[in-house]
C-alpha cells in the first residue's frame, strides 16, 4: 500500500534559486505536489539565501509529467507556465503520482514511455544497420587493398626492392658476420650461384652473408640480399637441405613478397587514414614497415608460393625439390619440442600440408635425374666449431 | 556530515590548481597523486573509499580504486591539488542530486559525497565515453577537471555535444547517442568523411560542462613529430 505521508527526495528547478536548482523533499497531497528545500541542501547554502527559500507547489490538476535524466527513469513534473519543475528519481514516486491524480498522470507517463521506447527502437535499428555496413565496408576494403597491392607491385621497378632491402640490411646486427673467404660463406655462395640462373627474375642481384648465431634461421630481403645463420648450417645434414632453404628464401625475393607486405600494410593504413582524414601516423608506419621483421614474415599463402617456386628452381638446377621438405622434416622430428630453436620452421605453414604440396608439385614435373651437390658440408661444420 | 569547503581555484584555465583551506577536523578526499603541496599538520590516509564494489566502479570509470583522505586533525591547514594534465578545474555543489562525470574527470570532493561508476552499456560503447561513467552523488563540494578550459552550458531543451568533449553533466539531463542530425538522410558519405559521426544529444533541463580541447585529435596532431625508434 502507498503511504500517503511518504516523502521523496528529489529536486526543483526555478529561476529564483541560485544556480537554478536545489535538492528538495517532495510530498504529494491529494491535490498538490509540494517541494521544500532539503535540510542538507540548506546547510551548504549561504544563510542569507536560506531565508528566501520558499516551498514550491504544483497543483496535480495542471501538472505535466515527463521522463528523462541520465538514468532515463527520472520523473519531471512541470506547472502550466513551465517555469517550475519538480523532479524525483525515487521508486514509488510515479506510482504515487498516478494514485493521487486518479490515474490521470500515470496515463501521461505511459504515453511518454511509449514514445521514448519507439525512439530507442528506431535508433537501435539504424545503429545495427550502420555497424553491419561499416564491417562489410571494412572487410571488402581490406581484401581490395591486398589485391590492389599485389597488382601494383608489378609496376614497381626492381631497384625499389633493392633500396628497401638495403635499408633493412642496415638494421641487422652484422658484428658476427663471417668473412667472404670463410668456408661457410663460400659454401652458401656456391649454392646460390648454382640456383641463380633459374630464378624467376634473372637480373636480381643475389648476395648472401653468413652470421654466427645459434639461431636456426635464414631469410631473404627484398632485392635479393640474404642472411644465413650458422645455427642452420650446423643443423643441416646435406648441402641439398641448405639449398632447399635457400631456394625457398630466394623465391620470396623473386616473388617480391617483402614489397607486397609493405605495400599491403601501407595500403591498409592509407585507406583508413583516407576515411578518417588524418595522415599523421602514415609516416611513422612507413619507417616501421622498413624494419626487417615485417619484411621477412609472410602470410601462409606467400609461404606456399615460395615453397613451390623454390621447388621449381631446385628442379631446374638439377636438385631434388623435396630437399625443402627434408630439412624442416628433420628439424621437426629432432627438436620439435624445443621452442625457440626452430625459428625458421615455426614461422612457416603447417608441416604436413607443406610436405604434401611439395610432393604433389614434384609429381607434375618432368622426370629427371638429380645430380647431388659437389660440396663438403662436413668441412664447413668443422670450421664453425 | 555535511560541510562546505573553503577553496580557491587559481592559475585558470590552463594550469589550474585547487587550494582548499580546511578547518580543524574537516576532511577532503582526492584522487591519488593530485596533491601538490600541503600544511604539515594534515594527515593523509589512503584507502578504498565506499567499499570494494564502489571502488571497482570507480576503477571502471577510469579512476583509481584508491582515494586519498586529507584530515585536519591537528588544527586548520591547507592543501593544494593539481590535475594530471593541462586544463581547468571546476567546482560543483551537490545538493542531493548527482553529477555524471566523464572517465578520469574526477579530482576531489568534500565529505558527504560518494563517487562511483555507473554502467552505460551499449550507449557508453558507442558514445566513446567508455562503458562506465563516474557518478557523484550526495551533498557537498565536488571538483572535476578538464583537458583545456571548461565551458558551462545551460541546456533547457536539446543540445548536441561531440562525445570527446563532454566533461560532466547533471543527472536531470537525458543523453542519447545519435548520428549528427545533419547526417540523417545525407548518407554514409558524410558519416565517413566529415569526421563527425556519433554525438551525444542531451535533452531536458540541466547543465553540461564541455572542455575546449579533446585529447585524441591532439595526439594525432603530435604523432608525426614523434621520433620513431630505430635500432
Amino acid at each position: 500500500m502507498l503511504d500517503p505521508n511518504q516523502q521523496f527526495r528529489g529536486g526543483v528547478f526555478h529561476s529564483s534559486i541560485p544556480d537554478g536548482r536545489i535538492g528538495a523533499d517532495i510530498r504529494i497531497t491529494p491535490s498538490e505536489i509540494i517541494a521544500e528545500p532539503s535540510a542538507e541542501a540548506l546547510t551548504v547554502m549561504d544563510p542569507s539565501q536560506v531565508a528566501r527559500m520558499p516551498r514550491w507547489v504544483i497543483p496535480l490538476s495542471e501538472c505535466q509529467v515527463d521522463l528523462g535524466g541520465a538514468s532515463g527513469r527520472m520523473v519531471f513534473c512541470r506547472n502550466k507556465e513551465r517555469d517550475l519543475t519538480i523532479f524525483c528519481e525515487e521508486r514509488g514516486f510515479a506510482a504515487m503520482l498516478g494514485d493521487r491524480s486518479g490515474g490521470m498522470l500515470s496515463e501521461q507517463l505511459h504515453v511518454v514511455k511509449k514514445r521514448q521506447a519507439g525512439e530507442n527502437h528506431r535508433f537501435r535499428f539504424w545503429l545495427t544497420v550502420g555497424v553491419v555496413a561499416t564491417l562489410l565496408f571494412g572487410v571488402i576494403g581490406y581484401y581490395s587493398v591486398l589485391a590492389a597491392a599485389r597488382l601494383a607491385i608489378a609496376a614497381v621497378p626492381i631497384s625499389m626492392d633493392e633500396k628497401i632491402g638495403s635499408m633493412a640490411m642496415q638494421t641487422i646486427e652484422k658484428e658476427q658476420k663471417l668473412a667472404a673467404d670463410h668456408p661457410a660463406t663460400k659454401f652458401v655462395t656456391e649454392i646460390v650461384d648454382r640456383l641463380k640462373p633459374h630464378a624467376a627474375i634473372p637480373e636480381m642481384n643475389f648476395k648472401v652473408i653468413v652470421i654466427e648465431s645459434s639461431e636456426v634461421n635464414a631469410f631473404a630481403l627484398p632485392g635479393g640480399q640474404m642472411v644465413v645463420y650458422t645455427g642452420l648450417l650446423k643443423k643441416a645434414e646435406s648441402g641439398e637441405q641448405v639449398a632447399g632453404v635457400l631456394a625457398h628464401e630466394m623465391s620470396h625475393a623473386t616473388l617480391r613478397h617483402g614489397l607486397q607486405r609493405v605495400s599491403q600494410s601501407l595500403g591498409i593504413v592509407a585507406a583508413i587514414q583516407f576515411l578518417i582524414g588524418d595522415a599523421g601516423g602514415l609516416l611513422a608506419l612507413g619507417s616501421q614497415a622498413a624494419q626487417t621483421s615485417i619484411l621477412t614474415s609472410y602470410s601462409r599463402q606467400s609461404e606456399t608460393e615460395a615453397d613451390l617456386e623454390g621447388a621449381r628452381m631446385l628442379h631446374e638446377a638439377g636438385l631434388d625439390p623435396e630437399s625443402i621438405s627434408a630439412f624442416f622434416d628433420k628439424l621437426k622430428k629432432e627438436d620439435g619440442d624445443i621452442p625457440g630453436v626452430l625459428v625458421w620452421v615455426s614461422s612457416h605453414p603447417l608441416h604436413e600440408q607443406r610436405i604434401e604440396s611439395i610432393a604433389k608439385f614434384k609429381s607434375t614435373l618432368a622426370k629427371k635425374e638429380y645430380t647431388p651437390l659437389d660440396l663438403d658440408l662436413a668441412t664447413v661444420k668443422e670450421s664453425l666449431k | 556530515m555535511v560541510s562546505t569547503l573553503n577553496f580557491e581555484i587559481t592559475q585558470r584555465p590552463d594550469f589550474s590548481m585547487l587550494k582548499v583551506a580546511l578547518e580543524a577536523g574537516q576532511q577532503v578526499f582526492a584522487e591519488p597523486s593530485a596533491m601538490a603541496s600541503m600544511s604539515p599538520n594534515l594527515t593523509l590516509k589512503a584507502g578504498l573509499k565506499g567499499g570494494a564494489l564502489k571502488s571497482l566502479g570507480r576503477m571502471f570509470g577510469g579512476e583509481s580504486m584508491i582515494v586519498n583522505t586529507f584530515t585536519a586533525e591537528k588544527g586548520p591547514g591547507e592543501v593544494v591539488f593539481a590535475p594530471g594534465h593541462i586544463g581547468d578545474t571546476q567546482h560543483y555543489r551537490l545538493t542531493g542530486g548527482s553529477l555524471m562525470l566523464q572517465r578520469g574527470a574526477y579530482m576531489a570532493n568534500s565529505a558527504g559525497i560518494e563517487v562511483t561508476g555507473k554502467w552505460q552499456g551499449a550507449k557508453g560503447f558507442f558514445s566513446g565515453e567508455g562503458l562506465v561513467l563516474l557518478k557523484a552523488s550526495g551533498t557537498g563540494d565536488l571538483f572535476f577537471n578538464s583537458y583545456g578550459a571548461i565551458l558551462e552550458i545551460n541546456v533547457s531543451d536539446d543540445y548536441v555535444v561531440d562525445t570527446g568533449y563532454i566533461v560532466a553533466f547533471e543527472d536531470t539531463l537525458q543523453y542519447r547517442v545519435r548520428t549528427l542530425p545533419g547526417l540523417r538522410g545525407g548518407g554514409f558519405k558524410r558519416l565517413f568523411f566529415s569526421g563527425e559521426g556519433l554525438v551525444c544529444q542531451f535533452s531536458g533541463q540541466g547543465r553540461v560542462w564541455v572542455q575546449t580541447r579533446y585529447v585524441s585529435p591532439f595526439l594525432s596532431w603530435v604523432n608525426p613529430f614523434r621520433p620513431t625508434k630505430n635500432n
